[in-house]
């Protein structure tokens, strides 16, 4: 089995500088890859430039009547509330990015470090950290991030807290996996022969070759997240009203589906849109990057 | 044995570890969970008496022991509201979806097992590339927004199907369970078929497989006599890591299609702040993902002895 | 002449099973000894060689010295400075005058880091800034004879010669009073070989370095040491001068290394000794001495008593762990020595 262990410990990046026009080709070589590149382009460009883009202010209520059809006016037509439906939409897709970037990123650091620790730390201290991360990966996904919204109260934050807690496990474990390799290599003992110290060989000799793949990793597990939160906002978790946010989008559609199925599509095909393209994107950067990498672990 | 032992023990002290977690959790959050069980209008009164209720007067360790030594002959403390046993609420519920996962699987795994066979067959072949993108998408997208768009189709526009509820009977039930199982399943078509045509790829490639080739036995008897037992045992394991997310999903399937379930109990209690419920059903849930991830485990190490250093 | 690093008495153990899977399995002794009371000294500007076969502790000895592995007793003082229970910070200004180069050349440079940065991170580590990272990596390279352009070059870029002599350079880099060499001519080609065990011969007699070579090949102890210690399972069994040694072996386990080496001459008579059976694992020490499982001149008392270190009359620096040493030369000895000697 190529397991994790082997990541990266082959082939060293190549510091050129038509890495990035090298990276560009072989991306568009990959027809699912482009089109995750597409996808993503578009989501994140109606994020930032949402303001720029909407039809209406997305939290007025009574800006038009309840559960209207596409309109000229209103073009996904309205909510139980009379808002708009287009502008909620694409001011929608800011919270799920917004949460997948603060989530994974700490976590991402957090396992980093910590991953770092188990595999350079002595024994004892890698013991109870590997209990640590097993335990926080047999809590039950969805289950247990409930019930710490139920303990902190349903926000943005929380949902920041939980993600970022339970995807770090993974990252650490491969961080250790990968430290535990490279220590023994003969380049470490060699820096240790000279006398580095151990933050020096920490920072400078194992972090670069460390962090490659985990950036991969972290790429891939962005459609999970943004799958979470919609999730969790969808069954009134997550960020509050009046926020405009996909997940509550597809609440409020799910709720009235007899009347309208515009909030269904409005809500549910940008989630579909973000979590295809991030989807396709992030296994075309493994493809490129890290043919070996597999998430089995 | 030894190994047997250890990860045994090992599953022991993850539960431990997790329920303590769990409970340190609740103590380090700020806000008293009485008072916010009662709402805003509770008496100083009414909250010491349901703090004695909850035996949250009590010192930290002895609330920790008593819900362990509870937890030993399966007592997971009372309902408030109901006053009934959280264990019995929980365990009332647990069978549905049991029977959601079980079913959404098994159909899941009916449809995927000969794809993957045919895709690792006919490799590269425009079946295999098909299912091989379609796999990477049903897998993505999330099964709440898959189960919401079932009920828009097939209960709400075309009215084939009942919308909600578990259904009464066997036939009826079965009938209820159609669209449910459907959106928890269709993620798992595409994620066993890829495991199963993997490992699929990589038992044709032994030798004792191209031996029987070499003998004129004919390829989908060496697929389905020879090479599938042995390239299907991998993916059961996968199911140890796999109940995790099959938890999470029911949660979504069940709240959309308004079944019953622990789904919908935990979802109902987060709401209510009923703590002892949704402790409960952290606790069970937990329980059940260290069971199945161990019991893979073993079936790995049984299978690839190289995997039991590992630990 | 005085010695640089001293080595006496010293022992390594490794842990070979967690303490509970021991008591499990009814292991009385989960260590092995993988050094096992070795002594030996290295006077400035000499070349010592480790010799024996892979698993023998001649690596572990080079670890411990250098500090990569803790020693489980004994001493290694290093110009009169006991090393073994420093701290790691005390240890450092002796590793400024102590270096070692690893096996592998490309492997034990550090992937992402140019060759120019892996030659100064000497400079870097010791905090030495007052020289100019890219005069010094040029004059390391010039010192080696690699062409300055290679400053730029990643270890991926480099031949296994090529990392070899930026290893040397290194190794070099704040001109230190011993190098610790662990097979410096692995997994390179023969005529590569010869230009590194060369190189490294020069750059001795240019800045007087003391060198410990560890190998398991004869050829590179002829070219190279002043003396050789050789090693089994973890102790000494016999040291001395090279000339003395490959001339006349005392110790039976010497004389079969030294009959089994491929001489590089087609009309040398192969007179090979041969050692009958594998070599003992470390888990189950023989007693007495540890070769008489494979000697051919065992008797009863090599099974039961640890033979004492005995010197050779006609050469005081030349002593052997042996009951029953070889009185003169055995006739394949005498051939294989002789034309290794051609």
């Amino acid at each position: 089995m190529t397991s994790i262990d082997t990541i990266g410990t082959e082939a060293p990046a190549r510091h050129n500088p038509g890495a990035v026009g090298a990276f560009l080709r072989q991306l568009l070589k990959n027809r699912l890859g482009m089109l995750g590149a597409v996808l993503v382009l578009v989501v994140v460009a109606s994020a930032i430039f949402g303001p720029l883009i909407i039809t209406h202010d997305p939290i007025r209520i009574m800006i038009g009547p309840r559960l209207a059809g596409p309109s000229e006016n209103f073009l996904l037509g309205t909510d139980q509330l009379g808002r708009d439906t287009f502008s909620r939409t694409i001011m929608g897709g800011r919270i799920p990015l917004l949460v997948a970037f603060a989530s994974l990123g700490s976590s991402l650091v957090v396992g980093l470090v910590l991953g770092l620790i188990a595999g350079f730390g002595p024994r004892w201290l890698d013991n109870l950290l590997l209990l640590f991360f097993d335990t926080i990966r047999s809590f039950p996904g969805i289950i247990f991030a409930l019930a710490i919204i139920a303990l902190l109260g349903p926000s943005m934050s929380s949902v920041i807290l939980v993600i970022a807690v339970t995807s770090m496990p993974i990252y650490a474990r491969v961080v250790r996996t990968q430290t535990q390799a490279l220590r023994n290599s003969d380049y470490i003992d060699a820096e240790r022969s000279m006398g580095a110290s151990m933050t020096r060989i920490l920072a400078v000799h194992m972090l670069p070759n460390v962090i490659g793949p985990l950036v991969i990793l972290v790429s891939m597990d962005v459609p999970a997240v943004i799958a979470v939160q919609a999730g969790l906002s969808f069954l009134g978790m997550g960020v509050q009203p009046p926020t405009p946010d996909w997940g509550a989008i597809l609440n409020d559609g799910y709720s009235y589906i007899n009347q309208t199925p515009w909030l269904v599509f409005a809500g549910g095909i940008p989630i579909v849109v973000a979590t295809l393209g991030f989807t396709f994107l992030g296994e075309a950067l493994r493809d490129i990057f890290d043919p070996k990498l597999r998430k089995d672990l | 044995m030894f190994y047997l032992c250890k990860r045994l023990v090992l599953a022991v002290t993850i539960i431990v570890t997790a329920v303590t977690l769990l409970f340190l959790m609740i103590h380090a959050v700020p806000g008293d969970p009485a008072a916010i069980l009662l709402g805003p209008r509770a008496t100083p009164e009414m909250k010491a008496l349901l703090h004695q209720e909850m035996g949250l007067d009590k010192p930290f360790l002895v609330q920790i022991a008593t819900f362990f030594g509870g937890l030993l002959h399966g007592d997971l403390g009372y309902d408030v509201f109901s006053q009934r046993p959280v264990a019995d609420i929980v365990f009332s519920q647990l069978p549905y979806t049991i029977e959601l996962i079980l079913v959404s699987i098994f159909w899941a795994a009916a449809i995927a097992v000969p794809l993957g066979c045919y895709s690792a067959m006919r490799r590269n072949s425009l079946l295999d590339q098909a299912v091989g993108v379609i796999a990477v998408a049903t897998i993505a997208i999330p099964s709440f927004v898959m189960a919401v768009y079932a009920l828009l189709i097939f209960a709400v526009a075309l009215r084939w199907l009942p919308a909600i509820g578990a259904g009464n009977g066997f036939r009826d039930g079965l009938i209820h369970l159609i669209l449910p199982s459907f959106a928890m399943g269709i993620g798992w078509v595409g994620y066993i078929s890829r495991l199963v045509r993997a490992s699929m790829l990589e038992t044709l490639g032994e030798n004792h497989i191209r031996m029987a080739r070499s003998f004129g036995i004919s390829e989908w008897r060496i697929v389905s006599r020879y090479a599938l037992p042995l390239a299907i045992l991998p993916t059961v394991t996968i199911l140890g890591v796999g109940i995790a997310w099959l938890l999470s999903a029911a949660v979504f399937v069940e709240v959309v299609f308004a079944r019953p379930g622990i789904g919908a109990l935990i979802v109902q209690a987060v709401n209510a702040r009923n703590y002892p419920i949704v402790m409960g059903v952290v606790v069970v849930t937990t329980f059940l993902i260290v069971i199945a991830t161990t019991l893979s485990d073993l079936i790995n190490a049984v299978l690839d002895p190289r995997t039991r250093e590992k630990l | 002449m005085s010695a640089v690093l001293s080595v006496e008495d010293l022992r390594v153990r490794f842990r070979t099973m967690g303490s509970l899977k021991a008591l499990t399995t009814g292991t009385a002794d989960p260590f092995i000894d993988a050094v096992c009371g070795v002594s030996f000294e290295i006077r400035k500007g000499e070349t010592l060689a480790l010799v024996g076969e892979s698993g023998s502790g001649k690596s572990t000895i080079a670890r411990t010295i250098i500090g990569l592995q803790p020693a489980f007793g004994g001493s290694v003082s290093f110009d009169g400075q006991e090393l073994i229970g420093l701290k790691a910070a005390e240890r450092k200004s002796y590793l400024r005058r102590m270096t070692m180069m690893f096996q592998d050349p490309v492997g034990s440079l550090s992937p992402r880091m140019t060759v120019q940065s892996l030659l100064t991170e000497p400079f870097r580590i010791h905090g030495v800034s007052n020289r100019d990272p890219g005069a010094e990596a040029e004059r390391l390279l010039r010192m080696v004879g690699l062409p300055a352009d290679f400053g730029r070059r990643y270890p991926h870029q480099l031949s296994g010669g090529q990392a070899r002599r930026v290893g040397v350079a290194r190794a070099l880099a704040l001109n230190p009073d011993l190098i610790i060499a662990d097979e410096p001519t692995a997994g390179l080609d023969v005529s590569v070989q010869g230009e590194v065990l060369n190189l490294l011969a020069r750059l001795q007699d240019e800045l007087g370095i003391a060198i410990l070579i560890i190998t398991h090949n004869l050829n590179v102890v002829r070219h190279m040491a002043d003396r050789m210690a050789i090693m089994y399972l973890g102790r000494v069994v016999e040291i001395g001068s090279t000339e003395s040694i490959f001339d006349h072996p005392r110790h039976p386990y010497t004389e079969a290394l030294l009959s089994a080496n491929p001489v590089p001459d087609p009309d040398a008579v192969l007179n090979r000794i041969e050692i009958k059976g594998e070599v003992p694992s470390m888990l189950r020490r023989p007693t007495g001495c540890e070769f008489h499982t494979r000697c051919q001149y065992a008797q009863d008392i090599c099974r039961r008593v640890f033979p004492a270190p005995s010197a050779n009359p006609d050469d005081a620096g030349h002593s052997f762990r042996c009951h029953f040493p070889l009185q003169q030369k055995s006739q394949q000895a005498a051939d294989s020595a002789a034309a290794i000697s051609r």
